[in-house]
């Protein structure tokens, strides 16, 4: 039942959120929702969405525009929540993350990413795992284990 | 190869606890064969089998052990309690010397354990060329009896077909029976198929057997001892003497024995009586010495009765899978109760219907497995009782009943650590040494017993001791001293006694190696909370002091009241619920201490609906759910009850961890969650 993290692909599944285009390594998803009610969480700071039903299993789901600085805005047909899978102190969990629009997957050999510049556009560096072009835009590639981190993580126990 | 290995590790540690069981019931009974038996038996497996992954020095060690016990086995000796003290440590190293790459320490362990072993063995052995005749050679032959008296033993052998497939050859068993005395082995090859049909990997021939040796029967059942799973094996006294070329008396026993269902027993019995030359009648034969065993003792040798296979292994991950499987399914099938509603399809009805039960079955059966009896975790009660009384030179008796009462295997993982400290404090502090007992004209020897029964959906453990009892008195002075409680503070007996459970509070003066160490009682009370249990203690002075444990049969199942706040479902646990009561928004207005008043009684409340979602929309009229925790009452203000609700509960999982005021989710009928309210921490939070 538990979701594997599978490595070593060098395929690319993208994403829309505001004005950014993303992208996370396809070992890490495992699956695209359509927009299902969330349950929230009180006390959660406004970028937790809540808890979902997935297959009898509780997971969290984070806003994803809200994550990374964006407005929220009014949810789409085309929004949707991917299912992310990622190891956090060797452990594997799962977690949800709304975003505007998933694009495509696209292949991208390892010299194709660069890595991040060090001066971003307000957004934590930290997060960005490298940086490619996919059609003349840049495409920010996400590194999941940063975005998850504890240190993330325990924000969610105070009250925003 | 390293699967095999894990299940290897389980098995040995299966196999220590059955040692460990098997041990402290020959403290008891010194002289039971049967254990005896099964302890060189498993000693012996597990030397093998250590070999066979390469954990050598587990193997080594074991070899010595089991030369230990071959000694009691043998009736050479008779086994005394040092051996099974002695015995009963070399366990634990035992478990520390599983590795396969030993390093220099697990060398000097093993070196010491090898050392220690031989030293018991020569205690025995050296008693022995002592007291024993000098011209007696010394082969190893255990054979007390002198060899004229023989007895003539029939031997049927009806090995499994598959008995190849564990790398059995039943010739070196036949090899073995011929070295213990004159044998007639006629081969049986009624089940030998026609030649086309031979699977050369099945074993089809099966053997007929004479044997005249001066061996007890025990020993020829030992030789069959690790294929007695896998064969059909009957020994039955043919008579005594040497009758092995005696081909009459072979005869009419074989065609008695083919007969045999036929034959009443008393019948068989005056047969064989005929058949034994110059035997008289009366003879016990040692069937029915089994059987004029007391009640008692075949309910001793249950206890301990070699592992059937009735129940297999299988890995907790997977019984939690299951778990959630069905708990997924009992959620589809109210989905599709509630569309079968809907659409009003009589077919459809009855499928639904149909499957709503199927589901609540399978949710029983899978709440079943989840169950593991007390008794798992009873052996290393008797453990420390054993270890301790003997370091505390008191003597005390361990008396356990209930302990197949089952509860959730979280649960009893959990509650071994508190259960194991309020017995080591009833070994330290409650009983007294023997001396003062003689005093107090007790019985001499100490009684602690362990109670568990069901109680509706709980289940409630008692541990008692027949000690000294708790002195109430010193309880409440040193409750005070501390602070804990104020001088004007009027409490019963009762809830003094619970004053021991408070932080930093301890009684003893002194403080033991033995109770003063590891957890205190406040730890244990709060894994006990942990798992919304509760603990009482009820007490008399020189009489008895009971620690009362109740707890719930499940972690993951709680009766619990769904209640709505704004658009949100929340379970809270019946378990904690004393009283709803309407509640009109102006009785709450008093805010500035977050008090409500109810009957005369205030006690602090939690306006859900205001501190989660804030001012907005705020029905007039809510509800206030009122629940206990530890005397203490506290107010949940909610927007609708809504009914009694089942739920199972569902972690938050790792990234939520830190939101503990939540202790899980509950999936509803409808896919929906609904958060399970933590009510202890909320009190803990708000009040």
């Amino acid at each position: 039942m538990a979701a594997e993290i599978i490595h070593g692909l060098d395929s690319y599944l993208t994403f829309r959120l505001g004005s950014e285009y993303f992208g996370v390594n396809i070992g890490h998803v495992t699956k695209i929702l359509g927009l299902v009610s969330v349950t929230r969480v009180p006390n959660s700071p406004r970028y937790f969405k809540g808890i979902i039903n997935h297959f009898g299993e509780v997971l969290p789901v984070f806003d994803g525009r809200l994550k990374f600085g964006f407005q929220e805005v009014e949810n789409t047909r085309n929004t949707c929540i991917l299912i992310l899978v990622f190891e956090l102190d060797g452990q594997v969990l799962s977690s949800g993350i709304i975003v505007d629009s998933v694009e495509k997957v696209v292949v991208l050999d390892r010299d194709q990413i660069k890595s991040p510049p060090s001066v971003g556009k307000g957004f934590n560096n930290e997060f960005i795992y490298g940086i490619s072009n996919v059609n003349d835009e840049f495409l920010i590639i996400l590194n999941l284990e940063k975005i998850f981190s504890e240190e993330e993580i325990s924000i969610i126990n105070t009250v925003d | 190869m390293n699967s095999f290995v894990g299940k290897f590790k389980g098995e040995v540690r299966e196999y220590c606890e059955r040692l460990e069981s098997g041990l402290l019931l020959l403290e008891q009974d010194p002289e039971n064969e049967q254990v005896i038996g099964e302890i060189f038996r498993i000693m012996h497996t597990m030397k093998g089998s250590g070999g066979m992954f390469g954990f050598d020095l587990l193997s080594d060690v074991t070899h010595d052990l089991e030369s230990l016990f071959e000694i009691f086995k043998s009736k050479r000796h008779k086994i005394d309690s040092e051996v099974i003290s002695f015995t009963l440590n070399s366990l634990d190293g035992l478990l520390n010397l599983m590795i396969q790459k030993p390093k220099k320490e697990h060398l000097l362990q093993a070196k010491k354990m090898k050392a220690d072993t031989l030293l018991q063995i020569a205690r025995f052995t050296a008693s022995e060329i002592s007291t024993e005749t000098e011209d007696r050679p010394t082969t190893s032959s255990p054979s007390p009896v002198p060899a004229t008296a023989q007895t003539t033993w029939y031997i049927s052998f009806i090995p499994d077909e598959k008995i190849f497939n564990n790398g059995t050859n039943p010739l070196y068993l036949i090899d073995e029976l011929n070295a213990l005395g004159e044998c007639n082995v006629q081969v049986l090859l009624d089940r030998l198929p026609k030649l086309g049909e031979i699977n050369p990997s099945l074993c089809y021939v099966s053997w007929n057997l004479f044997i005249a040796t001066s061996e007890q029967m025990e020993t020829l059942q030992d030789v069959f001892i690790f294929v007695a799973d896998q064969a059909q094996i009957e020994i039955v006294k043919v008579s005594s003497g040497n009758s092995v070329r005696n081909e009459r008396v072979l005869a009419d026993f074989l065609n008695a024995q083919q007969n045999q269902e036929k034959w009443e027993p008393a019948e068989l019995e005056i047969f064989k009586a005929l058949t034994e030359p110059g035997a008289s009648l009366p003879e016990v034969s040692e069937e029915d010495n089994i059987s004029t065993k007391s009640a008692g003792e075949i309910a001793k040798n249950a206890v301990f009765a070699p592992a059937t296979v009735d129940s297999i292994r299988v890995d907790s991950v997977k019984i939690d899978q299951y778990m959630n499987l069905v708990s997924e399914l009992i959620t589809a099938q109210s989905r599709l109760e509630q569309i079968s509603s809907t659409l009003k399809v009589p077919e459809l009805d009855a499928i639904s219907e149909t499957f709503g039960k199927l589901g609540r079955q399978l949710r029983d059966n899978a709440f079943d497995m989840s169950l593991i009896p007390l008794q798992s975790i009873g052996t290393r009660f008797k453990r420390l009782v054993h270890d301790l009384s003997k370091s505390l030179g008191k003597e005390v008796v361990l008396v356990t009943e209930g302990m197949e009462t089952e509860l959730d295997k979280n649960i009893i993982e959990k509650l071994t650590e508190p259960m194991l400290h309020i017995i080591r404090n009833s070994l330290d502090h409650g009983i007294e040494s023997s001396k003062i007992r003689q005093e107090k004209k007790k019985e001499l020897v100490g009684t602690i017993s362990i109670k568990a029964y069901t109680v509706g959906s709980s289940v409630r453990i008692d541990i008692e001791d027949d000690g000294a009892g708790l002195d109430i008195e010193k309880i409440r002075q040193k409750a005070i001293e501390k602070g804990i409680i104020t001088g004007q503070a009027r409490l019963t007996s009762e809830e003094t006694a619970l004053l021991i459970l408070e932080p930093g509070f301890s009684t003893s003066e002194v403080v033991t190696d033995v109770s003063g160490r590891g957890i205190g009682m406040d730890v244990a009370r709060k894994r006990i909370q942990e798992m919304r249990g509760s603990i009482e203690i009820y007490t008399e002075k020189d009489r008895y002091t009971r620690f009362s444990i109740q707890l719930p049969l499940s972690l993951s199942i709680i009766d619990g009241l769904l209640v709505s706040v704004m658009d949100s479902s929340f379970v809270i646990a019946s378990a904690v619920i004393k009283k709803i009561y309407t509640i009109s928004r102006s009785s709450l207005k008093n805010d500035f201490r977050q008090v409500v008043e109810i009957e005369g009684i205030q006690f602090p409340y939690l306006n859900m609906h205001e501190e989660f979602f804030g001012q907005n929309s705020l029905p007039e009229e809510q509800y206030v759910v009122v629940v206990g925790f530890d005397n203490q009452l506290f107010g949940l203000v909610v927007d609708e009850v809504i009914r009694e609700y089942q739920a199972v509960i569902k972690p938050l999982g790792k990234l939520l961890k830190g939101h503990d005021i939540f202790s899980g989710a509950s999936i509803l009928g409808t896919g929906q969650l609904a958060l399970v309210v933590d009510t202890n921490k909320i009190i803990k939070k708000y009040s």
